[in-house]
């Protein structure tokens, strides 16, 4: 049965809403770890879902059985689940075949072990005879074809290709650990060159080794100024996730009920914008199959728009964002940033660091947890330096940014000239779904936060 | 076609291309999901998954594997193929390449018997769980919750799922077996609000069955664990002894149980590299390893490349006297392995993973460690902020519970941060209580109440 005639089908039985999201994926992951072996995988995954709207809820049912009885199958259990004696007109028997049905435009590609990454990977970090207890690099390449149609009209496929490299370091010094992990990384069509690999093993060693001098600083409140490029996990995370419209439909966001009002300092305008060339994703279509564009959440400072998707957006804003998405075909989609960036100001980033007397300069964060309905949030600093008399100064060991939402974005006084998009996707977790994201913004500084160091 | 047929082709096709010895890992599974939130806006689901993964440990050492959810002739033929391609073109990577020996498979000592078995009880089809017995389920949850809504504003959501799945483990030397297992998991997230402050939480429970969930009792313990989350916040500064909940200890030992595992221990990922025989805990510290615990949520029969699951004393009266080991890194020391290399999917290479891992029950109650502690804190709920950082010997999470005062629970407080060094809080349990709480994190760890005594708090 056409996908197309089973989506009316159930339109005719009673769905205001349905969709089908064909997935193929193929990943490779190969990592090594410093005079032991090394792992080497790659495969593929494929499979189907179909969601339902109705009055009564929402029903969404998936296989990865792709061969014409797998997916009658599927349909047979969707049409039951609704109307125990229903039947798929037009079908009277299970079909046989065992060849798998192919939604695809494009074969599958053969994916090479990144086998110069990797070596070069190692040979930054072993250069110049540097000892270390650890050492880890670990390559992901995942190309990901997918197709949707949806009750509306809309027939979209789209291949998405990303590559992900994570080195790790650890070192002993003066009886001390410390460790350090830089991730990098490519999506689409941008290139991702060895030599990145060999800078990056470069500079996670000296990172784990500027961590044995790094000082701890007293807790309390200070001016943070947060680097460009990878600064901005803390909008993603605090700024991002409560905008997102499933957290404002069940009022558990800090921003419900406040669209056209003033939330942050009139500095701030943060975007989404899956089109971003060099961001960490590039998608022109939505996993609902809308198309995407650059949309403007916050600006100078107003509340204009919650990220959504199709389920949430008739509740909140009226038209989906182009922001539903999901890991595979085995979830349902949720709304979710793509490029979260903060655009930049006029500030020249020097004259940020020369204006602050003493606080902290937050290069690179870490994990960090939200509490979307609270909006408070702690992060991690795994890369940081005291500021002294407008110099970056000392590094710093083991700092904590803790704060709430609404102080953060009203507390930036400062918004430097000088954006920059980290470097490759980056992940973002959401009800056990993982997908990639990208971030980016200029040098910026908050007048006040807590800072602790345990 | 069967799954016998399915894996007889893999097997053939590897034995014709000298792929030996490989492992052949198929997993097939199907769930029903339930969730509801806000009154009215419904969920349901349904999933089925099939697929089939590969893997090698060749001469050098190195891992090799494909996986594929396509199972026609033609993808399986494929897959043996790719992984032919990737066991002759490894690449140099780095220096110092190990040397080793072809890994053999498993003996008979260790392996296990060919065939199918049944794990948990209960073997109904995934709908067979009506939604009738949902509703009553989820109504049960709502009346206990209402109950707490006078105290404080309170939201939920609930979802319910029943999953059914059968792992099926081959190699090339002839072993084949399979286990079926059903399994129900809940997910209750409330979120609570009270004189202007909000938070959210969230319980996870599974079970073997679904009669063993109490709707009543879990939704009362998650209601009480959110009003504590919506205490004022701290003022704790200083060092004081900690008495983590079952929940919370449960938390930590899950942190902790990547450092048990041998790939982990001797590529100095792990806390205790370099300390096998050495006393890393205090002497009130047991931990056991139990992939073969009657009933336990993470038993299974046998791993990924058949090993007979079984306990494994890991630390005895503080003393760290084993590891876990998959095939390879306990053939390169000339032991047995313990059964413990395992993987959720297919889609995952198989890793050397605790199940069951288990801090052993002592005698101390919790309100004799309660009584015994002048000032300190009750850790119930915990928001993992950093969590352990096991290459640094680090630990900073979270929480929030009940302050102790003169031997007393006193008023809750949340928004403490916990500080430690891993090793030196090991060093520092004093007492672990008698009541294992069996918990639905990776690995599915069990752990009573614990003591620990000289924390960073702030």
């Amino acid at each position: 049965m056409l996908v197309k005639d089973f989506l009316a089908q159930q339109q005719k039985a009673g769905a205001h809403f349905c969709d089908f999201f064909a997935e193929r994926a193929q990943s490779l992951t190969a990592e090594i770890t410093e005079s032991h072996p090394g792992i080497y995988r790659q495969g593929n995954y494929h499979g189907i879902g179909i969601r339902i709207f109705k009055s009564d809820g929402e029903g969404y049912y998936h296989t990865s059985d792709l061969t014409p009885a797998g997916v009658y199958r599927l349909a047979k259990r969707i049409v039951r689940n609704d109307d125990p004696k229903g039947t798929l007109s037009g079908v009277e028997h299970t079909p046989v075949s065992e060849e798998t049905l192919d939604f695809w435009d494009e074969g599958l590609t053969e994916i090479p072990i990144p086998e110069q990454i990797l070596g070069k990977a190692a040979q930054g970090a072993f250069d110049a005879g540097r000892v270390l207890r650890y050492f880890h690099c670990r390559v992901w390449i995942f190309i990901q074809d997918v197709k949707i149609i949806t009750s509306e009209g809309f027939d979209v496929s789209e291949r998405r290709k990303y590559l992900h490299c994570q080195v790790e370091a650890s070192l002993e010094k003066k009886g001390d650990r410390c460790s350090a992990r830089l991730n990098r990384g490519a999506c689409g069509s941008q290139s991702f060159n060895p030599e990145t690999a060999e800078e990056m093993g470069r500079k996670v060693v000296d990172l784990a080794e500027e961590k044995s001098d790094a000082i701890s600083l007293p807790g309390g409140e200070l001016p943070v100024i947060l680097g460009p490029g990878s600064g901005a996990l803390l909008f993603h995370e605090a700024c991002g996730h409560p905008l997102e419209a499933d957290y404002i439909q069940k009022r558990r966001s800090v921003f419900a009920d406040l669209l056209g009002t003033r939330v942050a300092s009139q500095l701030v305008t943060i975007v989404d914008d899956p089109l971003q060339a060099d961001g960490g994703v590039y998608l022109r279509y939505d996993d609902e199959g809308v198309n995407t564009r650059k949309r403007i959440l916050i600006e100078k400072g107003y509340l204009r728009k919650f990220l959504s998707d199709r389920k949430n957006a008739r509740m909140v804003s009226g038209a989906a964002s182009g922001n539903g998405r999901r890991q595979s075909y085995r979830e349902p989609p949720l709304p979710r940033m793509s490029n979260l960036l903060l655009m930049p100001g006029q500030t020249p980033p020097e004259e940020i660091i020369k204006e602050t007397e003493h606080g902290i300069y937050a290069q690179e964060l870490g994990g960090g947890k939200i509490d979307p309905p609270g909006g408070r949030f702690i992060f991690k600093i795994t890369r940081g330096y005291e500021v002294r008399d407008g110099k970056i100064g000392r590094p710093l060991m083991g700092m904590l940014l803790r704060g709430s939402v609404r102080n953060f974005l009203r507390n930036i006084d400062r918004v430097g000239n000088d954006f920059r998009l980290a470097p490759g996707p980056s992940f973002c977790d959401k009800e056990g779904q993982r997908i990639p994201v990208g971030l980016g913004q200029p040098t910026i500084r908050v007048s006040s936060m807590t800072v602790g160091n345990r | 076609m069967d799954k016998a047929k399915i894996i007889d082709i893999c097997i053939q096709r590897c034995k014709r291309d000298k792929l030996h010895p490989a492992w052949i890992y198929l997993k097939e599974g199907e769930s029903v999901s339930w969730k509801v939130e806000k009154g009215s806006d419904r969920f349901f689901s349904i999933e089925e998954e099939k697929g089939i993964s590969l893997r090698m440990v060749p001469v050098n050492g190195d891992t090799v594997g494909t996986y594929t959810s396509d199972l026609s002739h033609n993808a399986l033929a494929s897959m043996v193929e790719k992984l032919k391609k990737m066991e002759q073109e490894k690449p140099p990577g780095r220096q110092n390449r190990s040397s080793e020996r072809t890994v053999p498979h498993s003996d008979e000592n260790i392996r296990a018997t060919s065939g199918s078995r049944s794990l948990a009880i209960f073997h109904q089809d995934a709908e067979l769980i009506g939604l009738e017995a949902v509703e009553h389920f989820f109504n049960a949850m709502r009346q206990t919750l209402n109950k707490y809504k006078k105290y404080y504003d309170l939201q939920h959501s609930f979802s319910l799922q029943k999953g059914v799945h059968e792992v099926s483990v081959a190699d090339t030397a002839g072993f084949f077996a399979s286990y079926r297992s059903t399994f129900y998991y809940l997910v209750l997230t409330l979120v609570g609000a009270r004189s202007g402050r909000r938070v959210s939480h969230w319980t996870i429970r599974a079970s073997h069955d679904f009669e063993s969930l109490d709707p009543r009792e879990i939704a009362a313990s998650a209601a009480y664990e959110t009003s504590v989350s919506l205490a004022s916040k701290s003022a704790l500064s200083g060092t004081y002894p900690v008495i983590y909940a079952p929940r919370a200890a449960a938390e930590f030992l899950c942190l902790m149980g990547p450092s048990f595992a041998a790939d982990s221990f001797f590529k100095r990922r792990s806390i205790f590299s370099g300390r096998l025989g050495a006393q890393i805990a205090s002497r009130a510290v047991n931990i056991t390893d139990q992939g073969d615990l009657r009933g336990g949520l993470g038993t299974i029969p046998f791993d990924a490349e058949g090993t007979k699951s079984k306990t494994v004393q890991l630390v005895r009266n503080g003393r760290l006297e084993n590891l876990l080991y998959d095939l390879y890194q306990a053939h390169r020391l000339g032991i047995a392995p313990t059964g413990n290399l395992h993987c959720s999917t297919y889609r995952e290479m198989p890793r050397i993973t605790p199940l069951n891992l288990t801090l052993i029950p002592g005698q101390q109650s919790l309100d004799s460690m309660v009584r015994g502690i002048e000032e300190g804190f009750y850790l119930l709920n915990t928001v993992n902020a950093e969590g352990m950082d096991l290459l640094e010997d680090r630990y900073r999470i979270v929480g929030s519970g009940l302050m102790i005062r003169h031997g007393k629970k006193a008023e809750p407080v949340s928004g403490v941060l916990l500080n430690g060094q891993i090793s030196q809080m090991l060093q520092n349990i004093i007492a672990v209580g008698p009541y294992l709480y069996s918990s639905a994190l990776p690995g599915f760890p069990l752990a009573p109440a614990m003591l620990i005594d000289g924390i960073t708090l702030s």
